[in-house]
């Protein structure tokens, strides 16, 4: 993970889900607790925390509840039915 | 505790109760009566008896006679009548099913057969924490889809609805319900609510229907049931993954509230960045830490270190050599003192020129023994001299030697024999020609 360039990080946190955002950032805080990590590791993590924390924040402020209607179909039958 | 105070006790009890204070009771009419402008009643359920009272009953029920043993719905609040202290069903509706009795048995009838058949035993299965796509089988101009959006939208705006319009009543619908539902469980959504708005027995009938029954069963994906009123039960409740009470409440337990979530996401952010600080401050302590022991292990502090321990170490021996010095000093200048006092040293005189004395005796001696053993010597050497082999040499003899041993036999020359032959002043080597043996010597 590490060795993959920085800009190709950010831009798959940037197209992550925001279940698989809020995951990974819960995750990399479990990382960062654990006793074995070293300085490098930490500022990468911490860095990675950043991107996934802005994710997370941007799909909060940006979100807005879409509605499908799936059964147009059946439109006609239900307007008799209510009738 | 008086009995005021117990009784308010209770009626606080209640009305705190939410269930309690709107509930809808399925039972039989019994002792129908109005007093006045209000009706009192009973409501039957085998050996159980439900007081109730309706005020203003000529109103809400528009005279209408209520026929004893009529199997009802009544909604309203359960209450305490402080001056009996028994409690009693303020009724503020009463329902009356068309063929409210007859439904009633077919549910109990269904019930007990999807029982016995294990139906309801089926295993729960999970829903999702994050739902992306909830699919939502209702009635597209309904209260209970419009709750459902409205629950949704305030709590967890990130996920879509897909709605799958139906109708919710009638004969009709239990077909587009079993349809919807399979749509819903094709689609691509992670888990589905199946949700109607509170009514009679009759109008909730088609959640009984064992086609939806079992179409709800038979679902791979999870599934959220939300019919009718708090107290209404249908027999999908009894095969959902989850049934909550209402519309509003399905909708609530398949979202997570994005507010706590905010919030622990702000929490855990802020730990990341705990964690980041303390890993930082500690390995910063640690270098210093270590720049303390690595300077004080420095070369040139060791150098200085061992620089004053030689100049300690050089002070405290030249200390102690002048300390020496001076204290044999002392004893010496002591000892010559004393020396100088003592008679010995009288004696020590008298004794070296008596061995002065022994010694010129002994070189006397000495020397006449020298003469006479010089004499003897050269007396030696002559003798020696008339002795000497190579005397007859400078007479005309001479040596043969064969092979480095001295001829002195014939017996030991043959022809061919080389012989080195000395004389005085050298030596010849020569050849035998003939060996005779002489007869004088033999």
């Amino acid at each position: 993970m590490n060795d993959t360039p920085e800009n190709g990080e950010k831009g798959k946190i940037k197209s992550l889900s925001f279940e698989e955002a809020y995951r990974q950032l819960e995750e990399t805080l479990q990382r960062m607790e654990s006793e074995d990590v070293t300085l490098e590791e930490s500022l990468e993590l911490f860095k990675k925390g950043v991107e996934l924390y802005k994710r997370c924040k941007e799909l909060i402020n940006s979100a807005s509840l879409t509605v499908k209607e799936v059964l147009g179909s059946l439109e006609r039958e239900i307007e008799s039915e209510n009738s | 505790m008086g009995v005021a105070e117990l009784t308010q006790r209770i009626v606080q009890d209640l009305k705190s109760d939410h269930t309690l204070s709107n509930v809808a009771i399925r039972g039989e009419i019994s002792n129908f009566k109005y007093s006045g402008p209000h009706a009192y009643f009973s409501l039957k359920e085998n050996d159980y008896l439900l007081n109730c009272v309706m005020f203003n009953a000529v109103y809400k029920l528009r005279n209408k006679k209520i026929e004893e043993g009529t199997l009802v719905k009544a909604y309203g609040a359960i209450r305490v009548y402080t001056k009996r202290g028994t409690y009693q069903l303020y009724t503020e509706a009463i329902e009356v099913g068309r063929d409210f009795g007859e439904l009633y048995r077919r549910f109990e009838a269904l019930k007990r057969k999807l029982m016995a058949n294990g139906i309801f035993d089926k295993p729960k299965k999970s829903l999702p924490l994050f739902p992306r796509k909830i699919a939502v089988v209702a009635s597209r101009t309904s209260a209970a889809f419009q709750d459902v959006l409205n629950t949704v939208n305030k709590r967890y705006p990130l996920a879509e609805i897909l709605l799958f319009h139906t109708g919710v009543q009638g004969e009709a619908a239990t077909s587009q319900i079993v349809n919807a539902l399979e749509q819903a469980d094709n689609s691509d959504a992670d888990v589905v609510l199946l949700v109607r708005g509170g009514g009679s027995i009759e109008d909730l009938w088609n959640f009984n229907e064992e086609r939806v029954v079992m179409k709800v069963y038979n679902m791979k994906k999870p599934v959220v049931t939300g019919v009718g009123h708090e107290v209404d039960t249908t027999l999908v409740d009894y095969v959902a993954d989850m049934r909550a009470p209402t519309p509003t409440g399905a909708a609530e337990r398949v979202t997570p509230d994005l507010k706590d979530i905010e919030r622990r996401i702000e929490i855990t952010f802020k730990n990341l960045s705990t964690f980041l600080l303390a890993k930082l401050s500690s390995h910063t302590s640690n270098i210093n830490h270590m720049r303390q022991k690595l300077s004080a292990r420095s070369p040139s502090r060791i150098l200085e270190m061992k620089k004053q321990n030689v100049e300690t170490f050089f002070e405290r021996i030249s200390r102690r050599v002048d300390g020496i010095l001076k204290e044999k000093t002392k004893s010496i200048l002591r000892d010559e003192e004393a020396l100088k006092r003592s008679k010995s040293v009288r004696e020590v005189e008298i004794f070296k020129e008596r061995v002065e004395n022994v010694f010129y005796n002994l070189k006397i001696l000495m020397r006449s023994r020298v003469e006479k053993n010089r004499y003897i010597l050269d007396k030696l050497e002559s003798e020696l001299k008339a002795h000497d082999p190579r005397a007859p040499l400078k007479k005309g003899y001479s040596f043969v030697y064969k092979e480095g041993s001295l001829v002195t036999s014939a017996n030991d020359l043959q022809n061919g024999d080389v012989l080195k032959v000395v004389l005085a002043d050298g030596f010849a080597l020569t050849n035998v020609k003939e060996v005779h043996q002489s007869e004088r010597y033999s």
